[in-house]
């Protein structure tokens, strides 16, 4: 959260009324306080906000018996009435003019400052003079748009005030002279440093100066090299601007950055503070007309951003924040089931396109994108960045078109194939550059978002069944159904999606053939093992399924059977064991009564009446089929005992499969989860 | 407010501001003035005038590193309106400023300054390359090898973020001259 500087800034101004009092000693001593005693300090104060300033404003007036403008009006009369004036009176009614342009924001009074200050455009003048002179002048520009004026007077303030004041500031500093009041202005530096940033990094944006601000970079820089906040005994660090300062260097030379542009960092910056408006409003009211609103003020404001962008790298940046807030609008549309019409301007194949350039460089001349000061690991955080917003935003832009679908059955077919599209041209930028080499160039999570992107389009023609798929979409899914099983193998029911699509096409006996390859990876892969050996995270869930891919009856169960079924799996095998004890029962009588006519060859008594436990004569039509039964019997048995034996060790490490801990909701909420870097090095195995 | 706290540190602070106090008041000092002064003077500084020259050359390295990174990135971008902009206040900075600052010849010898003083130059001399002041390039290189002559092993820092001897960086500043 951004702090807000100009109320910070308040407190230093709090914090500087010691210093006013001390600067209104000699008059306090001789009485009353004077507009020219708070008038020369102006500088500590003239940054407040209009409404901040207005109360103090007030306060000196009453304090002193005499609104400002009686004040700038008695001076003007006074000089007439002598026929001129001392400089020193010249200065302090233009300052009072400023004062109450900067309290009003009527233009009409910072034209009079600007009258009255016009007497010290001599560069000769003295520093104080020179300061409110460009100040005053910097101020007009803004208000004009200006912004060569802007840039000249600021450059020219600092050549003229601050140049020839900083080695004497130092001096007295190291004397501790610094702040006395004999000083003179050398003791406003700190102030001049504060007020000079908040003019060219606030001020300037608050006036929509969105163009022509780059050459300020260098003072903004200077500002950022031990002056701004760099004297606490003076202004107080929390309450000075230097918080704000760093994070615009940090932008403006990061990867977030387009070429050290100044004007590009601090609409970009304006562009996200927009957006954070917005995601509070979405946050607080859901889609209300105020939060639309608010999401058009920061897309236009991104809009902005990007019309100056002249580098890829400024472009990535936009692109990044922006499909950011795309995904966001998709989401809430989604949760909240409404559907404003919220037009953002941008699109995903424009983010592609630059990621595109971003790597098309990469062997050479990434420096040339923007990213020269910031360096190559911007250049690759930048690509990074962009590639997890891009899918993100794909991912849920299509979950709201398969919403939309299964609300309204009339466009469902339009809706799904929508989504479709989107799911497809993120699995085609999937493809075309998620390689084995490209692990500085892609996040690992773009392989368990290739994952959602191929399930998603199998799932919008297989699964939800209302966009009346043809024979090529079907196959399509088939093959969408197979990455994602690459992508990520430890989602239990997506393996039976692949027989569902199989079916469709009436091939379901191949799913073997399809699944084995995918299953045998996982099951000998030399990186699951090394994973689970070190314990990494979602050890237990990789084991579990490494072992049930590894047994091929455990893949069909996978394939044929859904968790629901697996109770009269089980009791299917006790039924097969129940079926074993009576065939061997049948067997060990057959057995018994073919024996007993071994033992009755030893004599006739043996024989008896034929009855079904009686021994039979051996070469008799009886014998022949005991005989015969007890043969297809063995077979049977042995058949029973092999299914017994694979449904033993099958079905426990199915039921392991189903029970384990699901590892998709964390892998979908956390971009950073290790179990994305397994993902990539799983498939990649393959 | 910091006060001063004994009376030996007063009488000691005393005499060094003495020239800025002189027209303290409502009349302020003429530092511009007095900087001029101070860089023709060619005696050697000693104790606290030395440190703060040490302090000033520092800081003028360092703000010239900013220049240089601003000016660059506005070359890539091809901004000329930009570049030109603050190429007018470089101009000036280093006319007026800078010129004063390097002017002395004793501190281009001086064992607690000559590396500052060189740098400095050297960054300078970059910056008018980037600036396609050929001539000033040149005049800056026969500054440099008749204030430092006989001394081209010294390590300077050029271009920046690299060390090498001064007659090797002074190589390199010759043909970036011509290929800016």
């Amino acid at each position: 959260m951004i702090s807000n500087p100009t109320r910070l800034f308040g407190l230093a101004v709090a914090a500087m009324t010691a210093l006013l009092v001390a600067a209104g000693t000699a008059a306090a001593n001789a009485g009353q306080p004077t507009w020219d005693d708070y008038l020369d300090f102006a500088y500590v104060f003239s940054s407040s906000d209009a409404e901040q300033l207005t109360d103090r404003l007030d306060g000196y007036a009453a304090e002193i018996g005499l609104p400002l403008d009686a004040y700038v009006k008695r001076t003007i009369e006074d000089r007439e009435a002598k026929g001129g004036e001392d400089s020193s009176v010249t200065r302090r009614r233009a300052i009072a003019q400023l004062l109450q342009y900067l309290s009003s924001r009527e233009p009409g009074h910072l034209d009079k400052s600007v009258d009255t200050i016009e007497v010290f455009a001599d560069e000769n003048s003295r520093h104080e003079d020179r300061y409110w002179y460009h100040y005053i002048h910097a101020h007009r520009a803004l208000e004009r748009g200006s912004d060569t004026d802007f840039v000249r007077h600021v450059l020219a303030l600092w050549m003229d005030v601050v140049v020839p004041l900083e080695s004497p500031f130092e001096t007295l500093q190291a004397l501790s002279l610094s702040q006395s009041a004999n000083s003179g202005f050398v003791s406003a530096l700190p102030y001049v440093f504060e007020n000079v940033a908040r003019l060219s990094l606030l001020r300037s944006q608050e006036m929509g100066m969105g163009f022509g601000l780059d050459p300020l970079a260098s003072i903004v820089r200077l500002l950022a090299d031990q002056r701004v906040g760099a004297h606490p005994d003076v202004i107080p660090v929390e309450a000075s601007v230097r918080d704000y300062l760093e994070r615009i260097i940090h932008r403006l030379e990061g990867p977030e950055s387009d070429g050290g542009s100044l004007t590009f960092t601090l609409v970009l910056f304006e562009a996200t503070k927009a957006h954070d408006a917005s995601r509070g409003l979405l946050a607080s009211e859901g889609l209300s007309d105020k939060t639309i609103a608010s999401i058009r003020a920061a897309s236009s404001a991104y809009g902005r951003a990007i019309d100056l962008a002249e580098t890829p790298s400024g472009q990535a940046a936009v692109y990044t924040r922006v499909l950011r807030q795309m995904g966001e609008v998709f989401a809430a549309k989604q949760r909240l089931g409404v559907d404003p019409d919220v037009e953002v301007p941008f699109t995903i194949e424009g983010a592609l396109q630059v990621y595109g350039m971003l790597h098309e460089a990469r062997d050479g001349g990434w420096a040339k994108l923007g990213f020269r000061t910031s360096g190559y690991e911007s250049y690759l955080e930048s690509m990074r960045g962009l590639w997890e917003e891009i899918q993100e935003a794909t991912l849920n832009s299509a979950d709201y078109y398969l919403s939309r679908a299964l609300e309204d059955p009339a466009r469902s077919s339009d809706l799904t194939r929508n989504a479709a599209r989107l799911y497809a041209r993120y699995l085609a930028h999937f493809e075309r550059y998620a390689t084995a080499d490209a692990t500085d160039y892609v996040p690992d999570s773009a392989y368990f978002a290739a994952y959602e992107a191929a399930r998603g389009y199998g799932d919008a023609f297989v699964a939800y069944g209302f966009a009346n798929p043809g024979p090529a979409e079907i196959q399509l899914a088939v093959e969408r159904y197979q990455l994602a099983l690459r992508a990520f193998p430890f989602d239990r029911t997506l393996w039976p999606s692949l027989t569902t699509a199989l079916e469709r096409r009436g091939r379901a006996n191949d799913f073997l053939a399809l699944a084995r390859p995918i299953a045998e990876t996982v099951a000998g892969s030399r990186h699951a093992a090394s994973w689970i050996a070190q314990d990494g995270a979602g050890s237990r869930t990789v084991a579990t399924f490494r072992k049930g891919l590894g047994d091929e009856l455990v893949l069909m169960y996978m394939g044929f059977a859904d968790a629901s079924g697996l109770t009269e799996l089980e009791s299917s095998l006790t039924d097969l064991k129940q079926r074993r004890g009576k065939l061997r029962a049948k067997l060990d009588q057959l057995a018994s009564r073919r024996d007993a006519n071994k033992r009755g060859n030893a004599g006739p008594a043996a024989m008896g009446a034929g009855g079904e436990g009686d021994a039979v004569r051996f070469g008799t039509a009886e014998s022949r089929r005991i005989a015969r039964e007890l043969e297809d019997g063995g077979r049977q048995l042995s058949k029973l005992e092999k299914q017994i034996a694979a449904r033993a060790r099958a079905l426990p490490l199915f039921r392991a499969v189903v029970e384990s801990k699901e590892l998709a909701p964390e892998l979908r909420s956390q971009r950073q989860h290790p179990v994305h870097t397994l993902l990539r090095r799983l498939y990649h195995e393959g | 407010m910091t006060r001063i706290r004994t009376n030996g540190l007063r009488a000691l602070a005393f005499a060094a501001v003495a020239p800025f106090l002189a027209c303290a008041g409502n009349s302020e000092p003429d530092f511009a003035a007095m900087d001029v002064q101070n860089a023709v003077e060619e005696a050697p500084l000693g104790g606290e005038a030395l440190a703060q020259r040490r302090m000033d050359l520092d800081r003028a390295w360092r703000d010239l590193l900013h220049f240089e990174a601003t000016m660059e990135s506005m070359v890539d971008r091809r901004d000329s309106r930009s570049v030109a902009l603050l190429d007018g206040f470089l101009d000036e900075y280093m006319g007026t400023h800078l010129a004063a600052l390097l002017a002395p010849q004793w501190q281009s010898s001086h064992p607690e300054v000559m590396a500052l003083d060189a740098n400095l130059r050297f960054l300078q001399a970059e910056l008018f390359a980037q600036m396609r002041y050929t001539r000033r390039v040149q005049e800056s290189i026969e500054d440099i090898e008749n204030r430092f002559l006989g001394r081209e092993g010294m390590l300077v820092e050029y271009p920046r973020g690299e060390q090498r001897p001064l007659g090797e960086a002074l190589q390199m500043l010759r043909d970036r001259k011509w290929t800016s």
